[in-house]
């Protein structure tokens, strides 16, 4: 099948490599793929325990973590729940993403529940995040360098375009009037 | 009530989505690449764009993935401050406008940003910012095409790898066709669906939320959300807008629609472009705060704000955002496709050949970047396993550092090629490392200061005094005599 027509487009011999190329990653769309991408397609094989991948991390300056933990065979939904019993994380994806805390300990637990609601397994051991977010003193630092930074560069672009036009002015002026004195 | 996270559309329903637009926009590339004969048609895309079309261009290439899928996940992990932070994004675009005209009016047969540094600041100033140009262009190209995949799975269970293939193959077709004109042409209505549709998404899901619900839970379970002294979200801060201003600044996506605009288009387009664009990240952001208080669950952050509109709005909202989405993706994808394969032919290969290359090779070149860059972020995404921030942040601090080189380039004759290099080398290197050691949300700050500082020393130790009249160069991409005969060759069939 041909792409493009004589007359049309131009349609040299070069067309061949990319129409070959163009093939192949059609091909490589519908064949199937071994790379390792985002999706929960490698989660580790299906264990009668629930684990969580890590029950220590390290130290978050930022207030949020990811959690990870191994699938269940018969699981149709996760429950993850911090030390309050208050659920953060309920879903089919054994991760679980969980944002804005506090300073502190945040302790973690994760249970798997069949289609009738009924638990089959709670997390063995506990996932303990500490939090402590950076000191204030340098992140108004870094926010008053950020302003500077801001007002240098606004300063330097007004001035510059303002020279800018007043140069084109002058230019135009001096153009005009050796025009007329050509005259 | 915590709500279960699981895709809202069927696979079926998002391949006959993917099928549907995937031929409409390579349709739409082939009509519009009809006019795409000579290299200055495919590249610049005959140097006469308009008003609406350079406007609809600015919005839709900026209103990207990242927007969509970014905005929420800065608002869900660095709360108010992330989803502000995110819209002084827009403040890159309002600086740019007045810069377009400059550029235009300096170069008026220019095709990229790397040939203003080559012109203005010769060698020592072209390779680092060659280097820099060429990352962020695939980090950025990357980042979108997972995009693609993780939206597709998000909604739809289609499997990352071939949702994220289409994307990238669609993409690629059109705009190795069509070229600039497909490009703009496509933007124009990829802007009026994606703005249509995210005022569509606001309304629904204002009318499913309450926000002093939102507000007393968030203040409750996620106190640090709501928080005016969030110590990484206040650092995060400028360094999003730095970042902003380093990836238009220095980017061929946005100087290649300012070399293709007529001329006095630009300032205003860019000025438009930006006001349209400022709300769009505050109700995408709004998307991200209201998950913790609504209980969605999030496994993966970049995919909030799609997930939580779907999971809300049902099929149809699902069915909205997937096309919001995939119209955001396609519109950036195709203008970095388009503008660094300009980049490549006219700063990589051209100069490295002997002879001058008539238009007709360098559209062919062109085509033949376009699929190797395609190839490129496939075969990248396929493997990479980090989150868009982590991958499109490390391109921040580089970018960040092209900023004085840039504007102080444009206006200032003293600005001289030792200080764009220190800028640039000494700018890139203390931001890299502060990405490394404290993280990627004061990277792009660091960066962009150090460079300022070097910039500023360069400048001291050795001024220039640069004529501006020499950027407009010599006649070297007027069409030559080869030109014109292969362009009579084409037309005559």
């Amino acid at each position: 099948m041909r792409i493009c027509h004589e007359g049309k487009w131009s349609c040299n011999d070069w067309m061949h490599f990319p129409t070959l190329l163009l093939t192949l990653l059609l091909l490589c769309q519908v064949s199937p793929v071994s790379g390792k991408g985002p999706s929960v397609d490698n989660r580790p094989p299906a264990t009668a325990e629930l684990k969580f991948a890590k029950t220590a991390f390290e130290r978050s300056r930022a207030g949020y973590v990811g959690l990870e933990w191994n699938t269940l065979e018969a699981a149709a939904e996760y429950v993850v729940t911090d030390q309050r019993g208050q659920a953060v994380y309920r879903g089919t994806v054994p991760i679980a993403f969980v944002s804005g805390l506090p300073d502190g300990q945040h302790t973690f637990w994760v249970s798997a529940t069949d289609a009738d609601g009924e638990v089959l397994a709670v997390a063995t051991e506990p996932a303990i995040l500490n939090v402590q977010h950076w000191p204030l003193s340098l992140a108004l630092s870094l926010f008053g360098v950020g302003l500077l930074v801001f007002l240098t560069l606004v300063a330097i672009l007004f001035f510059g375009a303002r020279q800018a036009t007043q140069r084109d002015r002058q230019l135009a002026a001096s153009d005009a009037a050796a025009g007329e004195a050509s005259e | 009530m915590i709500i279960a996270a699981a895709p809202v559309l069927s696979p079926s329903a998002g391949y006959v989505m993917l099928v549907l637009f995937g031929v409409l926009w390579i349709g739409l590339g082939i009509w519009w690449g009809r006019r795409a004969k000579s290299y200055d048609g495919f590249a610049v895309a005959g140097r006469n764009v308009g008003l609406a079309l350079g406007t609809a261009t600015a919005v839709a290439t900026w209103i990207t993935s990242n927007t969509t899928m970014l905005a929420p996940q800065f608002a869900l992990q660095w709360g108010l401050w992330g989803a502000l932070g995110y819209a002084t994004a827009s403040f890159g675009l309002f600086a740019f406008a007045p810069m377009s005209g400059r550029i235009r009016k300096l170069m008026p047969t220019g095709y990229t940003a790397v040939e203003f540094i080559r012109r203005r600041y010769g060698m020592a100033g072209t390779i680092p910012f060659l280097i820099i140009s060429l990352f962020y262009a695939i980090i950025w190209l990357i980042t979108m095409s997972m995009a693609g995949g993780k939206l597709l799975f998000v909604l739809s269970g289609i499997p990352y790898e071939v949702g994220m293939t289409v994307v990238v193959v669609v993409c690629v077709l059109y705009t190795l066709f069509g070229g600039m004109y497909a490009v703009i042409g496509t933007d124009f209505i990829q802007s009026i669906i994606i703005l249509v549709g995210l005022v569509v998404v606001a309304v629904a899901v204002l009318m499913h939320v309450d926000i002093a619900d939102v507000h007393q839970e968030l203040s409750v379970e996620r106190p640090m959300l709501l928080s005016v002294f969030f110590p990484a979200a206040i650092m995060s801060l400028f360094n999003n807008m730095l970042f902003s201003f380093g990836e238009i600044f220095h980017s061929n996506v946005w100087w290649s629609r300012a070399f293709a605009m007529r001329e006095g288009v630009g300032p205003k387009a860019y000025a438009l472009g930006g006001l349209l664009w400022l709300p769009v990240p505050i109700v995408a952001g709004f998307l991200g705060l209201a998950a913790p208080a609504l209980g969605i669950g999030i496994s993966q952050p970049d995919t909030v704000g799609p997930l939580v509109a779907a999971t809300l709005l049902g099929t149809g909202g699902a069915m909205l955002v997937f096309v919001v989405v995939f119209c955001s993706l396609a519109s950036s994808i195709d203008s970095l496709l388009a503008a660094t394969s300009d980049l490549i032919v006219n700063d990589i290969v051209e100069p490295v050949l002997p002879g001058r290359a008539g238009s007709q090779a360098k559209r062919r070149w062109s085509a033949i970047a376009i699929v190797l860059l395609g190839v490129l972020a496939w075969s990248a995404a396929l493997t990479s396993s980090g989150t868009l921030a982590e991958v499109l942040f490390s391109a921040g601090p580089l970018v960040g550092s092209c900023i004085w080189p840039i504007v102080c380039g444009l206006y200032y004759r003293r600005a001289s090629p030792l200080a764009a290099a220190l800028a640039m080398v000494f700018g890139s290197a203390v931001g890299l490392t502060v990405y490394f050691t404290i993280g990627w949300f004061v990277a792009s700050l660091v960066g962009a200061a150090v460079s300022g500082l070097f910039f500023l020393i360069g400048t001291w130790i050795s001024p220039d005094d640069f004529d501006f009249d020499s950027l407009a160069g010599t006649s070297d991409e007027l069409p030559t005599e080869q030109d014109e005969f292969e362009l009579a060759g084409v037309e005559q069939g």
